[in-house]
């Protein structure tokens, strides 16, 4: 884990109301794995007081890039979508634990919902590098908010799209996409990050086929470091009793079955 | 002019420099051990024990706010069981002060937390937390007259031979008449402030925010509120005070200790940036050299009234 000031690289629009970050932080590129976060501050003063937790999109080990994926939503995201080129952004990273790959995998699912795609594209990156075969499903609510096509077709990978209103892919869920493909092939771990109802119907539905899952869940954060107990989740332990875990610190990636949803 | 002395002794608590992590923004010093040794902290005061376990309150439990945060955890611990076999015995081992905060419902609870607390070697204090603002039986509703906190004092007195210190609330009418009713009880020393009771609304779904509804504003916004309450019970109490309250710099600690506090604790400025104890502790170092002062102890209390 590094605590330095990332360089701003490029700030630049995707789609409306959703932007990339590519800084330059050659530490936290060289440590990140897949799923793992960062919390980044707009400015190097406490205003606004807390950091934001935001999931590694891209590193480049080489380079010392990094790169955020997010939505404006709130003062902190709005004032990250206003930063300049050469801008110093206080970041702590890389924090929590990512996916965990089983190297003996033959064939995997990972499925993206909306800005969700952020940990996932780094995902379907490792596993592309490791010859691991991926069928990958992207949803949203509309065209507009599909999120990383453009990097997906740079891997040039094929990619299953759903969105609610049709306006882009097939008309649906990214969960029709899902069972379908678990009827049809044998998958071996399915991987998931999207709102928390689809990353609950994933649970459910992988649940149903005896297939592991990994989800990546989101949560409102304190500190991000694991000192707080402001972003618990409700948990599974081994031994079968239900407690809490810690977001940032036991996550953000957990076993879809260890995660108690809510109803 | 030689490294000036930071080190600070008060109600029987050494330390190697004056500033401490705050009960709940520290855990039990595993996670901040990853990010710097320990060992550099005066003192550590561990998350809020209680006789149980503890689930806390529901999500959401964090809500920015205007130079600050609230918060309404609600004292999520594993209980005093647990804590005392497995947590302590590991913080304990780390060469600074280890303060146990301990909360309850009942008073019989606070006594029987203290009780197995004081058995575990290496614990330097107590810290009797009678000032939650985030649990519904006990916690600040203890804090909030002189009688029900001096009750709790007397409880912990007669379950340890520990130093205590008592963790006071901004939540109350008259903070000196409190700080003088656990001195009067037992208290070694008072620890102040915890947060102050808040609430944040979502506008969008037009309810409040936190899943209790209400919680605990802490950070630099609290900070003018929590020297003013030092210093006026600086003037009230014989014992010695652990200012805290939204410090972020050695300058805003300084503060505190002017007002009367021989140390201070740092809570949200560690959830912004882990480094701020340490980043704290370097500038009351330079801070003194600059002010050629060769020990801190000189500076506390410097701004009470017949001190200029």
């Amino acid at each position: 884990m590094n605590l330095e000031n990332a360089r701003v690289l490029e700030n630049k629009e995707v789609k409306p109301n959703f932007r990339k970050l590519k800084l330059y932080s050659p530490k936290v590129a060289a440590e990140a794995k897949a799923g793992q976060f960062l919390m980044i501050k707009p400015t190097v003063v406490n205003d606004p007081f807390l950091g934001r937790p935001m999931a590694i999109y891209d590193s480049d080990k080489t380079l010392g890039i990094i790169e955020i994926l997010f939505m404006i939503k709130g003062r902190g995201t709005k004032l990250l979508a206003e930063v300049k080129v050469d801008d110093a952004l206080p970041v702590i990273a890389p924090l929590g634990n990512g996916f965990k790959i089983t190297e003996t995998d033959k064939n995997v699912v990972c499925i993206a919902g909306g800005v969700g795609m952020a940990p996932i594209y780094s995902l379907i990156k490792e596993l592309h590098n490791k010859d691991i075969s991926n069928n990958i499903i992207v949803g949203a609510r509309t065209e507009a908010m599909l999120l990383g096509l453009d990097k997906l077709a740079d891997l040039c990978m094929a990619v299953d799209i759903y969105t609610d209103d049709g306006s882009f892919g097939s008309k649906g869920l990214a969960t029709m996409g899902l069972e379908n493909i678990l009827k049809e092939q044998k998958i071996d771990r399915v991987y998931c990050c999207g709102s928390m109802i689809m990353m609950k119907n994933v649970a459910k539905i992988t649940a149903l086929y005896g297939i592991p899952c990994q989800v990546s869940l989101e949560e409102r954060m304190g500190c991000g470091i694991g000192i707080c107990m402001g972003c618990v989740c409700g948990h599974k332990k081994e031994d079968g009793s239900h407690g809490l875990a810690r977001v940032c610190y036991e996550g953000p990636v957990f076993d879809a079955e260890e995660v108690i949803w809510h109803e | 002019m030689n490294k000036p002395n930071l080190a600070v002794e008060f109600a029987g608590i050494k330390m190697k420099n004056p500033v401490m992590t705050a009960s709940g923004t520290c855990g039990y010093g595993r996670e901040l051990n990853r990010i710097f040794p320990l060992e550099r902290l005066g003192g550590i005061s561990v998350k809020g024990t209680t006789l149980e376990p503890r689930l806390g309150n529901n999500m959401p439990r964090i809500a920015e706010t205007p130079a600050g945060l609230l918060n309404c955890v609600g004292l999520q611990n594993p209980g005093a069981v647990k804590v005392t076999q497995k947590e302590l015995p590991w913080v304990v081992q780390h060469d600074l002060a280890v303060i146990v905060n301990i909360a309850g419902g009942a008073v019989e609870d606070y006594g029987k937390v203290a009780a197995m607390v004081s058995n575990v070697q290496g614990v330097a204090a107590l810290e009797v937390n009678i000032s939650c603002p985030n649990v519904s039986a006990g916690g600040m509703a203890h804090g909030a007259k002189p009688e029900t906190a001096a009750a709790v004092v007397k409880e912990v007195r007669q379950n340890t031979n520990l130093p205590m210190i008592v963790k006071l609330s901004p939540n109350v009418t008259n903070i000196v008449e409190i700080a003088k009713a656990v001195e009067k009880a037992g208290a070694d020393a008072v620890s102040l402030i915890n947060t102050l009771l808040g609430m944040e609304i979502d506008i969008e779904s037009r309810s409040p925010l936190l899943g209790n509804k209400v919680g605990g504003l802490s950070g630099p916004a609290v900070h003018p509120v929590a020297v003013r309450m030092v210093w006026q019970v600086a003037q009230a109490v014989k014992i010695p005070i652990i200012g805290m309250g939204g410090i972020m710099t050695a300058e805003d600690a300084l503060q505190f200790m002017m007002a009367g506090a021989t140390a201070i604790a740092i809570g949200s400025g560690t959830m912004v940036d882990p480094m701020t104890p340490i980043k704290v502790i370097e500038g009351l170092e330079e801070w003194l050299i600059k002010e050629g002062i060769a020990d801190i102890k000189q500076i506390i209390g410097a701004a009470l009234p017949g001190k200029l």
